[in-house]
């Protein structure tokens, strides 16, 4: 009979087993991915061109393919009958995840709708087609300066914005009065206004507050209200272990420690935060961070809920007064994209500022652009304008922004964890922040 | 015996198995196409620095060196085999107790079967956020009342740093338990009944007829319930990533849970390929160490 004999095998295993290992190196000179080649820069014959282009977008409201862009792709497709838009609305969490999966496997979407705190990463991960040049100045013009340095990295545009979150916060009229506030004219502004609060919230058996621990928005914004900064002006070190963070961790820690805030927040998913039970919307939080249309939205859901528009707030009176951060999103064109050139026409319609107002309009978002927000855009409730007028000035973007985002939150949180659950001291935990983001500052930027 | 009958005998039985190998050929292009590429790929990329989108670059066994200063993935590690200890030996013992119960002839048995056996037909993603409502720190939180019924003050579960694995063990547990009742009810149900006559007539009843009849002749059950059960725990993801999140400060962070975080957050995907090979190595080991101790595959009677 025959049989395959062992040296035959060994030498078949070996043959095998070197294959690999050659398969495992660099092929010199060979580029990763296919060179983008980035269409040609004057404005393209758009109703000639014939293509399906593949759009990822990440819901605004219960549907928006019909709420949203029904009316929009109308518009387009008369317009461009030979591009075929096809809208595929996913779920936020997790998107980023995904949109790296499918660029690695060599079949990403043609546009998808980046958000600005991740623009270094696409860039860094050569997944995002510049746009430097393939806007004329009329194209752009709506933009304001820090709409387009938003939308930029290294001065180069790559994801013209469509929406602006315009984060403040809100108040439960109904529990301040019941604390002896009046909710028309009472304002939280300072840290001790808000210990104030918070004691009197919890003799109520209330909630001053929701922080949670995996929300690194959350802990820049706050760090920002203490004056302070997670990372130098050049991005070269780490400013965790200066007074202001040990002010904000100090902070959070004194919250949770009282009961001012829900202790389930210090521990959680960042990809599934709306599993948590939401105490602001049960009536049982008396203040809470909130988007520009929460105050119709979060009134919609919760109809017992009685809104009031917040304040900025700041740690005390000698410092600025701060909102949020800015954070947008915009159209991003994949470099792989078969489809360059529709892709590029889809998103100049899409942000003239008549669409970009309705847009908005249709998905209850804030939009970019003066002319966008004054003549084209319809808010639902007057009460979103209100918001985005007290809140929008005091909106900071800086080096903490874009920096370090996915991977600051991944190294802070368990330490925020271990001392706002008393595993480790104030100082213990944010040296220990502050080594691994050296570390990372290091590793990234050299 | 000659070649020319020995030929004759061969293509005989090729013969007659040649009908079944589109079926077999099927499965081998399913197992190579999902399983052994991925795997291959998976072999090539861990010998590497990439993020697999920008940039490649060749680093030999540099990955498989950092494995042992990586102080997290020593916490992860400890923290998949402490999971697998806390899940794997009560969920095979409760679901026994389960099948056995089942087992009798009594009235709305089926009904009990099928209320067991719902939790694991259920999303792992509705069943997790039913229980962080449920495991809510707040004193009146369901689970928390319940206790309080009992006298016992309120628990952090998911919130405290001893108590998030047990809690996820027990979560595991309660979701899988109905799936492993099911198979020891078929092995329950396939020991023959005269089995259970012979030690009846030798005066043998009650516990002692499950002591000397029911375990010895389950074993092979047995083994194969501790193996899967063992590799599902070691696998465990869905509940960490939707619950806790890995936290609270790394006391829920698991091999897969942090495999997922070194490749899709930080994007070191040469790393984390290094560390699925390594966690592939602990369960071929401990499954071969299970199967050879437990008989996996055996017959009994």
């Amino acid at each position: 009979m025959n049989t395959l004999s062992r040296r035959a095998l060994f030498r078949f295993l070996g043959l095998v087993g070197i294959s690999s290992l050659a398969a495992c190196a660099p092929t010199p000179g060979a580029p990763t991915a296919a060179p983008a080649t980035a269409p040609a820069a004057e404005t393209p014959k758009a109703p000639s061109l014939e293509a399906t282009l593949e759009i990822w977008t990440y819901p605004r409201t219960e549907n928006d393919l019909e709420i949203v862009y029904k009316p929009l792709m109308e518009k387009f497709t008369a317009l461009y009958p030979g591009i075929k838009p096809e809208i595929d609305v996913q779920p936020w969490g997790g998107r980023r995840e995904k949109l790296y999966a499918a660029c690695a496997a060599g079949e990403p979407p043609d546009i998808w709708y980046a958000t600005t705190d991740t623009l270094p990463t696409y860039v860094q991960k050569d997944i995002i087609l510049p746009l430097q040049d393939l806007f004329t100045p009329e194209e752009l013009a709506d933009y304001t300066e820090s709409e387009i340095a938003a939308a930029s990295y290294n001065g180069i545009l790559y994801m013209p914005l469509q929406e602006a979150e315009v984060n403040g916060f809100g108040y439960n009229a109904k529990l301040l009065r019941e604390l002896g506030y009046d909710p028309q004219t009472a304002v939280i502004e300072t840290w001790d206004d808000i210990y104030a609060l918070a004691e009197k919230a919890k003799a109520k058996n209330w909630y001053v507050e929701g922080i949670r621990t995996v929300d690194w928005a959350e802990w820049v914004v706050t760090l920002h209200e203490a004056g302070g900064s997670v990372f130098s002006a050049d991005r070269t070190r780490s400013l965790m272990t200066e007074q202001p963070a040990i002010d904000t961790l100090t902070r959070w820690v004194t919250e949770f420690k009282n009961g001012w805030v829900p202790l389930e927040y210090a521990v959680g998913s960042e990809q599934e935060a709306q599993g948590l039970p939401s105490y602001w919307l049960s009536g049982e939080q008396v203040t809470a961070r909130t988007e520009d249309a929460a105050c119709w939205r979060d009134v919609e859901s919760a109809p017992e809920l009685e809104y009031v528009i917040g304040h900025p707030r700041r740690k005390d009176t000698s410092l600025k007064l701060v909102s949020g951060v800015v954070s947008g999103q915009g159209w991003g064109i994949t470099k792989l994209s078969q489809n360059k050139e529709a892709a590029l026409v889809w998103v100049k319609f899409m942000i003239t500022p008549e669409n970009i107002g309705l847009f908005s309009t249709l998905a209850g978002t804030t939009p970019v652009g003066t002319r966008a927000k004054q003549e084209f855009w319809k808010p639902k409730s007057p009460c979103v304008l209100e918001h985005v007028s007290r809140f929008s000035p005091h909106l900071f973007a800086d080096q903490d922004a874009n920096t370090l985002w996915q991977e600051s939150k991944l190294t802070c949180a368990p330490h925020f964890q271990a001392a706002v659950l008393g595993k480790e001291t104030v100082e213990e935990a944010l040296e220990a922040i502050d080594k691994e983001l050296n570390k990372l500052i290091k590793e990234r930027f050299g | 015996m000659g070649v020319a009958s020995q030929r004759r005998r061969f293509l005989r039985k090729l013969k007659s198995s040649l009908p079944w190998y589109p079926f077999i050929f099927i499965n081998i292009v399913v197992f190579v196409v999902f399983n052994f590429v991925p795997w291959i790929s998976m072999l090539q990329i861990s010998f590497q620095e990439t993020d697999l989108l920008s940039f490649r670059k060749f680093v030999g066994l540099g990955n498989y060196l950092a494995l042992f200063q990586d102080k997290l993935l020593g916490v992860a590690l400890s923290n998949t085999f402490l999971y697998a200890l806390m899940y794997v030996p009560p969920t095979a013992a409760f679901s026994l107790f389960v099948a056995i119960l089942v087992n009798r002839k009594i009235f709305g048995a089926h009904i009990f079967r099928a209320a067991y056996f719902l939790p694991n037909i259920t999303s792992i993603s509705v069943i997790c956020l039913v229980f962080l409502r449920f495991l809510s720190p707040r004193p009146d939180a369901p689970a928390n009342y319940l206790l309080g019924l009992l006298g016992i003050p309120p628990q952090r579960f998911l919130v405290s740093v001893e108590q998030a694995l047990p809690s996820l063990a027990r979560l595991g547990l309660w979701e899988s338990f109905g799936y492993y009742m099911l198979i020891w009810l078929a092995g329950l149900q396939g020991i023959p009944s005269e089995l259970y006559d012979a030690a009846l007539v030798d005066g043998a009843s009650g516990w002692r007829l499950h002591r000397y009849v029911t375990i010895p002749l389950l074993r092979p059950t047995a083994a194969f319930i501790l193996v899967v059960s063992t590799i599902g725990a070691l696998q465990v993801f869905g509940s960490i990533y939707i619950m806790t999140g890995g936290g609270p400060v790394y006391a829920t962070t698991t091999v897969v849970y942090y495999i997922y975080q070194q490749a899709f957050i930080l994007g070191k995907f040469g790393f984390s390929s290094t560390i699925s090979i390594l966690l592939f190595l602990i369960i071929l080991a401990i499954t071969y160490l299970q199967g050879r101790y437990l008989r996996f595959g055996e017959e009994v009677y």
